[in-house]
């Protein structure tokens, strides 16, 4: 038994993970484009042989075409099992690489185009748990605001605009790890084959 | 041979299973027409998440003849392009994830020559050579259709689309958005000899409908657009103008390239008038195909007609097959 893991919502990037009772059985890269993630996926598959009896995917926000690349194919490969598969929001699968702490914290990560995407959460349990919905902050100024208030922020991307100066909290496990924990707990029947959705960040405007 | 194929290359979802012999099991389309209908237009965003939360329950309905389910089948067919990036990702991930999980070959296939073999599951025995108007919202194309190998554009619009100039005149004349059937309706009341307008004919093949568009424009200004005769008289004119433009020019293509065959494909070919037309207008010079018009909107039993032709021709993309939404018409 294992579970088939993708997060695709980095721009031009993405992880295939296989993972076995939350460890990590194999990984590869995805370097962007549909053919890309194809390869990595059958690659992997062929090089770790676990029976998938359940598919993980990261549904955004992020990338426009590789959350949609990344949530077609795990939709079409559980579809074509037969078997389960569960959505996990992206800016989630970040603030799991860090072991939670008794504060709210906010999950930034860089959007491009200056954007910057962002999501509270709070502890839960081992991990942690959202705290209100992502949203897309258009630039520094938007964003001073947003993370007001929160006692630390998980920076991965660096993405903190001159001017805030918020504690933050150092990754203590890689992306794929924090992926593999997060298929472990991924429990119930999962999300109906025509109820596959993208997570479209609220945008907040960039005039205040 | 038995393919499951799938469309989203812009604005209907659809998945259909065909048989070697043209049989056609299923074809299911869910079109997204409505929801694009207040912006007047295709919404590439809305689209893409559209043709995600669709898919799983349109390939579903597709499979339901088929005993076994997916392993009633031998291999799954894909639009790669041309068509809206994100749309294309949609289908073309789908269908390698399908691919992957159950071991089935696929087949990447371009929406053009999907049109154009949607003749095939209307006439199997239909052979080339032939002469094929194409008509849509993207494209109004005349091509040489050699052999499956072989296929030359002999014209093409210069500007818009025969389909884009429906939607736009649709507009000028206050109806609603997909403009085809709405003229179409429209101009069942109307007067096509009332107002003339132009019929603009291009040399080598080409079309170009903005100056027709203009026409109606100019034409509106001396007329009341609130007057339902004048509404029905404008779009019967118009609906005329269009389908003369395209039966001269496919006339003279067909004579060009000397075939006794010819089909007409494409969203437009479900316009009535255009059908008929052509049917009077070669009825003593050639055969003609016209496939029927569920066959000619969007759909995915026409990609899995030019799957069976192009894995018969060179085979599955055994390899990763990318989606390429500027891909060239017709290319194999
Ligand atoms: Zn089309």
């Amino acid at each position: 038994m294992a579970e088939l893991v993708l997060d695709t919502s980095v721009r031009g990037a993405g992880l295939v993970v296989l993972s076995d009772g939350g460890e990590v059985v194999g990984f590869r890269a995805v370097a962007g484009g549909a053919s890309s993630l194809h390869e990595s996926l059958a690659d992997l598959l062929k090089s770790a042989p676990a029976r998938v009896s359940s598919v993980l995917v990261a549904r955004g926000p992020g990338s426009y075409i590789g959350v949609r690349s990344g949530l077609a194919a795990g939709l079409g490969f559980a579809q074509g099992r037969g078997i389960r598969i569960h959505l996990v929001g992206s800016l989630r699968v970040v603030a799991e690489t860090v072991d939670p702490v008794d504060a709210r914290v906010l999950v930034l990560r860089s959007a491009g185009r200056g954007g910057i995407l962002g999501q509270p959460f709070v502890p839960s349990g081992l991990g942690w748990a959202e705290d209100g919905p992502s949203q897309l902050l258009s630039g520094g100024r938007d964003a001073s605001s947003f993370w007001l208030g929160a006692a630390v922020i998980i920076d991965p991307d660096a993405v903190v605009p001159a001017g805030a100066e918020p504690r933050r909290l150092r990754p203590i496990r890689g992306l794929e790890q924090a992926l593999a924990r997060l298929a472990v707990a991924a429990e119930g029947p999962g999300v109906p084959y025509d109820q596959v959705s993208a997570d479209y960040a609220i945008r907040v405007g960039a005039e205040r | 041979m038995r393919l499951l194929a799938i469309e989203t290359s812009c604005d209907e979802t659809a998945a259909a299973v065909i048989e070697s012999d043209w049989t056609l099991h299923s074809s299911v389309v869910a079109s997204q027409a409505q929801a694009h209908a207040r912006y007047g237009g295709v919404v590439p965003e809305l689209a893409a998440r559209m043709h995600l939360e669709r898919l799983g329950g349109v390939v579903d309905q597709a499979l339901e003849p088929i005993r076994g389910g997916l392993r009633g089948v031998d291999g799954i067919a894909v639009t790669r392009g041309p068509g809206l990036v994100g749309c294309l990702a949609v289908g073309v991930s789908y269908a390698q994830g399908l691919a992957l999980a159950t071991g089935l070959p696929l087949v990447g296939v371009n929406h053009m020559t999907g049109h154009v073999l949607a003749a095939k599951i209307a006439e199997p025995d239909l052979e080339p050579p032939f002469v094929a108007l194409v008509v849509s919202g993207g494209h109004t194309d005349l091509i040489h259709y050699r052999a499956d190998d072989d296929v030359v554009l002999m014209g093409a619009t210069r500007d818009d689309a025969a389909g884009e100039a429906f939607d736009k005149v649709a507009r000028m004349l206050g109806l609603a958005y997909p403009g085809g059937p709405e003229i179409d309706r429209a101009a069942g009341s109307g007067n096509p000899g009332r107002y003339r307008l132009p019929r603009p004919l291009l040399p080598d093949f080409n079309f170009s409908f903005s100056g027709l568009k203009t026409a109606v424009l100019y034409l509106l200004r001396g007329l009341d657009p609130t007057d339902p005769q004048v509404v029905a008289d404008v779009a019967a004119g118009f609906r005329l103008a269009v389908v003369e433009t395209l039966v001269a020019q496919l006339e003279a293509a067909a004579e060009s390239a000397g075939v006794s065959q010819v089909v007409v494909a494409g969203g437009v070919a479900s316009n009535a008038l255009l059908r008929e037309t052509v049917r009077e207008r070669f009825a003593k010079v050639a055969r003609v195909v016209i496939p029927a018009p569920s066959l000619c909107t969007d759909n995915a039993a026409m990609i899995g007609a030019a799957g069976l032709v192009r894995s018969r021709m060179r085979g599955f993309d055994r390899e990763a097959l990318d989606a390429d939404p500027g891909l060239r018409a017709y290319a194999a």
